[in-house]
């Protein structure tokens, strides 16, 4: 992978508006990936630390989380605001352009002369009077003020060690001069010990005349390194506040900036140094505790500086701050404290602080770090900065040309992502700025198109996104309609499979299976149509089934088999699941089908003109189920009408075998008899009372 | 004059002659149809009075006319229960014709003079019969 696309990946999160996002921008990455690991999780060979992009796939992926660029929520606001903003084409965005447009000019290699280069430092804080600028060509100003400001500390600083040197040597020849004055007389006594106290007198009166020049000497020397000292701190400050500014802006995006400071740098420091070295070991020395979800980090970067000295009467050092906000990284350096100047006794300095202050790994803040370290593992130099913000603007440049061309083509799929990729990287350039609202108008009907099929898939509303799939064909004719489509149908198959199981979990009385078969298919395709009218039927069908039952017992306690047996299929339907139901049902039906074929045999028999068969047909079925309405009913007709007197008769006969008037009951039943010869009810109630009559006597077969 | 006189005596003998002759004629009719009645003492049997209510009937006699229309029941040593279709009734009655009543042939349509009596259970147990 090119250093473009890894460098444009840190970038992404850093301006992120996708950072802290985790996956939402897939959509569904399980339901995408079926689960499985996605190729950006796994290790690649320089590990996860370093965001990586894939211009494949177009995801980014970071610290084991993916961002997918196109299709990121926040970004996908954030374009559509762009699709709908009006080309940046007013009297202010001409000006502020024709401003940068004359800073770089002034400032492009071979104009950089100190005229020039003044002139672009004055057009600074006219820039950052517009709004587009928010601001940045007044921090950019004010840097380079500082830079130079610096720089005349470093010449006042060196040219007081000049004097200090001087006065060095001045000093030195004093306390030779001293010493040689000062020289030890030769003894003027004779005994040794007085020798010895004259020698120690003349040697504490020498002492005493050098002393002076000694101290003063001692005082230069110490100035004169503690001079040293800051001239290199002065210089390590303000060499790092600039390569940060300039990394701040690069990590924001605002490549033209880049450039400014940039050539401002090269200007100001003419010693051709272009390292980075001071806001590499600045961004490298930062700490980072992923494992705590948030941290809040403050990096001390302690060069222990430090002179020995009589007093310690400054304190301070220098502080560089790095910060993150929301819109992108944030790094700052500036003193912390004061620091004494002048000629004192000693120095101090407590070094640089580099932190991060409201930092969170895994918030969106968390970003601007990560990029900050990518980008200095990536760039050593800001030459490379430079060449890396033009080649950023031309592929911006190209981004938009080519958006122009697609547009033309009526490519909108290709075109759309073109600009959304353009837009990510170039969002502040002027090529991307200056794009007509016109030009923007058709991609901005697709994006929304396709972010609206993006949200119905996201949340399954699969009937909405076939629509859009089928616009978005017939809109752009490189739509590549194939992945949604193979998703809606898939989620439309497996929803209805589950529906499937639904209904014969229903049908089996499985109301758990039915409940969690109907959840998984609303859960795959929530607005599906069929899902309503399947729990409708299956919730009427078993609200009707519990209504059966309900009154298939309430009519087997009654008796009322008739009523069962003019609902049989209900019942049975409703009973199927319950044997016991089903067994006294199917009693029931067996009965009234018997029934049933009694009441025809006897309305046949009817129909001939044989009541007295009919009346004995139906009364032989009223012996056994004597509470069924109908057939009470055909009796009593039949007894009232035409075998009105041959029940009689058998009626007669009964009550009087009841009275045990036997011999005129049997006279009854001869008259039944006589009028309905083949009656099998006459003729054994005949036998009967004959064998009771005559005992032990047999019937005579007429 | 004396032949209007032998007139009259002529025409008196002949009324007296013939009212003579109807009541023979009347009294021989009356002796020849007892004579088809052979239990001219016992009373007619009320058939519609034996169906309504036999209870009140019982121990009483009466003779029965009528066909035999169907052998019910037989018993060697209690004897045969029949039924009788009694003359100006369509109601048949059941008799019994013990085993110890001479001997008759009683096949059905035969036409029968039945000496009768209710017994238990308002049962007709013939006492005589004759074939009319």
């Amino acid at each position: 992978m090119s250093a473009l696309p890894r460098l444009l990946a840190a970038l992404l999160l850093a301006a992120g508006p996708a950072a802290g996002q985790d996956t939402a921008g897939l959509g569904d990455s399980d339901a995408a990936t079926g689960g499985a690991r996605p190729p950006q999780m796994n290790e690649g060979f320089i590990g996860r630390d370093i965001p990586a992009f894939d211009p494949g796939s177009e995801v980014a992926s970071f610290d084991g989380k993916i961002w997918n660029i196109n299709n990121n929520r926040l970004f996908r606001a954030r374009f559509e605001k762009y699709l709908n903003a009006p080309a940046a084409t007013g009297p202010a965005d001409v000006a502020y352009r024709r401003t940068i447009d004359r800073i770089l000019g002034l400032l492009a290699p071979g104009n950089a002369t100190p005229q020039n280069i003044d002139q672009a430092f004055a057009l600074l804080p006219a820039a950052s009077a517009y709004r587009d600028d928010a601001n940045l060509c007044r921090t950019m100003s004010d840097a380079i003020h500082a830079a130079r400001t610096s720089l005349q500390t470093v010449a006042k600083l060196k040219r007081e060690n000049e004097v200090l040197e001087r006065q060095r040597k001045t000093a030195e020849w004093n306390n030779q001069m001293a010493a040689r004055n000062s020289a030890l007389k030769s003894p003027a006594g004779s005994s040794d010990a007085a020798i010895a106290a004259q020698q120690e007198n003349l040697k504490f009166e020498r002492d005493a005349k050098m002393a002076n020049t000694q101290r003063v000497l001692s005082d230069i020397g110490q100035t004169i390194e503690n001079n040293k000292l800051r001239i290199a701190l002065t210089e390590l400050n303000t060499r790092g506040h600039l390569q940060a500014l300039i990394m701040q802006y690069f990590a924001t995006r605002r490549f033209e900036h880049v450039l400014i400071a940039n050539r401002f740098y090269r200007a100001i420091y003419r010693d051709g140094d272009n390292s980075i070295d001071v806001y590499k070991r600045m961004v490298e020395s930062l700490p980072s505790n992923k494992d705590a979800g948030q941290a809040r980090i403050r990096a001390e970067f302690d060069p222990q500086v430090a002179a020995s000295g009589a007093s310690a009467d400054g304190t301070g050092g220098s502080g560089i701050a790095t910060g993150a906000g929301p819109d992108g990284a944030g790094v700052e350096v500036g003193r912390r404290g004061g620091t004494t100047g002048g000629t004192g006794g000693a120095f101090s300095a407590s070094g640089l602080n580099l932190g991060l202050d409201n930092f969170s790994v895994e918030s969106l803040t968390g970003g601007a770090a990560v990029a900050a370290q990518t980008v200095s593992k990536l760039v050593s130099s800001l030459s490379q900065i430079d060449s890396l913000a033009n080649e950023a603007i031309r592929d911006i440049n190209e981004g938009v040309e080519a958006y122009k061309f697609l547009l033309e083509q009526g490519e909108l799929n290709s075109a759309t992502e073109r600009l959304a990729e353009t837009f990510a990287l170039g969002e502040f350039m002027p090529s991307v700025r200056l794009l007509s609202r016109e030009d923007k108008r058709r991609a901005l009907k697709f994006a929304q198109m396709k972010n609206e099929l993006l949200a119905a898939l996201e949340v399954n509303d699969l009937t909405r996104a076939g629509t859009l799939v089928e616009e978005l064909g017939a809109t752009a004719s490189d739509f590549d309609a194939s992945k949604p489509l193979a998703k809606i149908e898939t989620a439309k198959t497996i929803s209805a499979m589950h529906l499937a199981k639904a209904k014969n979990a229903a049908v089996s009385g499985d109301r758990t299976a039915m409940e969690a078969e109907l959840r998984a298919a609303a859960e795959i395709w929530p607005r599906n149509p069929a899902l309503a009218e399947v729990g409708e039927n299956i919730f009427r069908q078993t609200d009707v089934q519990q209504q059966a039952l309900v009154e298939l017992d309430r009519l087997m306690e009654q008796g009322d088999h008739r009523a069962i047996f003019k609902q049989s299929a209900r019942f049975i339907a409703a009973s199927a699941l319950y044997p016991d139901r089903q067994e006294k049902l199917g009693d029931i039906l067996a009965q009234m089908t018997e029934i049933e074929g009694a009441l025809q045999r006897a309305r046949e028999i009817q129909q001939r003109g044989d009541a007295a068969g009919a009346w004995e047909s139906i009364q032989l079925a009223a012996g056994k189920y004597p509470q069924d309405n109908e057939i009470n009913r055909l009796r009593a007709d039949l007894a009232s009408g035409g075998a009105a007197t041959f029940v009689q008769s058998l009626s007669k006969g009964d009550d009087l075998t009841a009275r045990g008037e036997y011999g005129a009951a049997l006279a009854w039943y001869l008259d039944a008899h006589r009028q309905y010869p083949p009656s099998t009810f006459a003729q054994e109630k005949i036998d009967t009372l004959a064998a009771q009559i005559l005992p032990d006597s047999t019937p005579v077969t007429p | 004059m004396a032949r209007r006189a032998r007139t009259l005596p002529k025409t008196g003998w002949l009324l007296a002659g013939l009212a003579a002759v109807l009541v023979l004629i009347a009294a021989g009719g009356y002796f020849l149809g007892a004579a088809g009645h052979p239990y001219r003492t016992a009373p007619e049997f009320p058939v519609e009075e034996y169906l309504a209510s036999s209870g009140t009937m019982r121990g009483n006699t009466y003779r029965v006319e009528g066909a035999v229309l169907n052998s019910i029941a037989w018993s060697p040593g209690r004897g045969r229960l029949i039924s009788v279709q009694p003359t100006g009734s369509d109601s048949p009655v059941p008799i019994v014709l013990p085993a110890d009543l001479p001997e008759a042939n009683v096949q059905k349509g035969q036409r029968f003079h039945f000496l009768v009596e209710v017994r238990e259970n308002g049962i007709l147990y013939a006492q005589d019969l004759t074939k009319s």
